[in-house]
């Protein structure tokens, strides 16, 4: 196994590479996903944090498994969130059956990033803010929703999300479009200031 | 943020205890290939197709149909080879979706796939109809395919009718000048008067080979031709499914004995 010091100078492909040499290395992978792959569950579908833990243990174990799919000339992180895309989506139904509360987990940050991509006001009362901002994602519709995560919550460029979602980047900037203009009609329709 | 904090070991204690190893690369690979494989025989077939289309579509046969007392929807499904038109949009979406399922299939939009495929298609299938492709599987499938003249090529049933005035089938025998020995569809032969009939510039009457006429059934499985007719543009193996056919291009008299 590589020492832990020198492993953040590695790329993830590079990760990949020592991982099928030694099954170890895997957990430089895991350590650095794990967060951001988890909360991308919580913010694509209203599961449970345990079910979203069960899901993650899934999504590792497939990435692992078809380590030797993963295609050099896509960026590791598009190809990891697919697999946790596809992993949710096939798992949607069984798991949305036990969802409690708002569609998406969203953070303080979160909130912020939402706030200024989309030109709403800044209010001093964060958590009424968040509040609002969640009963209008948890209106929106599924793929509006999940783009508008990519996008403004895991910052992902319109070429990385076309290789998350599988869509060409055309229908991808439409998408993003689309959402946005839905996040704004649900403001008006929902009477809610920001 | 309750992700256990052992997630990491206790996932690859997982991968231990079960013996997890990554899938190996050929078996990717190979997924990978047969699906280009399965798209690149789709486009293939799918250009043979519209190599049939085009052979069957190389003469004007409005006017002909008109002639024959063909009604106008009836005439335009007689014409356009429907079935051949539907395989070939299943070969194309059947490409499209396969292509769909490459690696970076899904970078690239509908239009364009599409675009490209039947661009494809009609391209390569223009070099197989020049090359005589369309011709040969014709041939091929009208000796043998179950209900060929019915399906893949309504326009035979449409000429067998003798008692609605039109009459196709192989030229066996010449036995006069203005008489020819005609086996049909059904295995009938009839003998097909041509005196005084008109005669298409296209049409050709050879010994062991297609005719079509249009004029009147009379008794005893005579035919009296009003219209010589070029042969239907399609089909000619069909006739040959028949045993006892002559050769093509027999001379005059001679007569053809099995």
């Amino acid at each position: 196994m590589v020492p832990n010091s020198s492993t953040d100078q590695l790329s993830d492909e590079e990760i990949v590479e020592l991982t099928l040499q030694n099954k170890d290395n895997f957990l430089f992978i895991i350590n650095r996903y794990k967060v951001k792959l988890y909360n991308f569950i919580r913010r694509i579908t209203k599961v449970s944090s345990e079910d979203a833990e069960d899901l993650l243990q899934e999504i590792f174990l497939k990435i692992y498994l078809n380590l030797n799919d993963f295609d050099r000339s896509l960026k590791f992180s598009s190809w990891a969130y697919a697999i946790a895309r596809h992993q949710v989506i096939s798992r949607h139904r069984k798991l949305q059956a036990r969802a409690e509360g708002h569609a998406i987990a969203l953070e303080d940050e979160g909130v912020n990033k939402i706030i200024s991509n989309l030109d709403l006001q800044k209010d001093l009362d964060l958590a009424l803010q968040k509040e609002k901002i969640l009963k209008i994602l948890d209106g929106l519709g599924e793929k509006y929703r999940e783009v508008l995560v990519l996008k403004f919550l895991e910052e992902k460029s319109y070429q990385e999300i076309s290789d998350i979602i599988k869509k060409p980047i055309g229908t991808v900037g439409s998408m993003i479009n689309r959402a946005k203009a839905e996040f704004k009609k649900e403001l008006a329709e929902q009477k809610i200031k920001l | 943020m309750t992700l256990d904090k052992n997630f990491g070991q206790e996932l690859l204690n997982k991968i231990d205890n079960q013996h997890l190893q990554p899938k190996p690369r050929w078996q990717f690979l190979l997924k990978n290939y047969i699906v280009w494989l399965l798209g690149a025989l789709s486009l293939v077939l799918g250009s043979v197709t519209m190599a049939l289309v085009l052979y069957m579509l190389r003469y004007d046969e409005l006017d002909v149909y008109r002639r024959a007392g063909g009604q106008i929807w009836n005439e335009a499904l007689l014409i356009v080879p429907l079935f051949w038109l539907v395989c070939l949009i299943l070969f194309i979406l059947f490409v499209f979706y396969d292509f769909k399922l490459t690696k970076k299939g899904y970078r690239y939009s509908l239009v364009a796939v599409l675009s490209i495929i039947i661009l494809t298609s009609v391209i390569l299938g223009g070099a197989f109809h020049l090359l005589g492709v369309g011709k040969i599987v014709d041939d091929a499938l009208g000796r043998r395919a179950p209900f060929y003249d019915r399906i893949m090529n309504p326009g035979i049933n449409f000429w067998s009718q003798p008692t609605a005035g039109r009459l196709v089938g192989v030229i066996t025998q010449q036995t006069n000048a203005d008489e020819y020995l005609l086996l049909d569809g059904s295995g009938i032969r009839w003998a097909v008067l041509t005196a005084g009939a008109k005669r298409d510039r296209r049409a050709q009457i050879i010994i062991g080979l297609p005719a079509r006429f249009l004029g009147e059934a009379q008794d005893d499985h005579y035919f009296r031709a009003e219209e010589i007719l070029p042969a239907i543009p399609s089909g000619s193996g069909f006739f040959l499914r028949f045993n006892n056919l002559p050769p093509p291009g027999l001379e005059r008299d001679q007569e053809f004995s099995p």
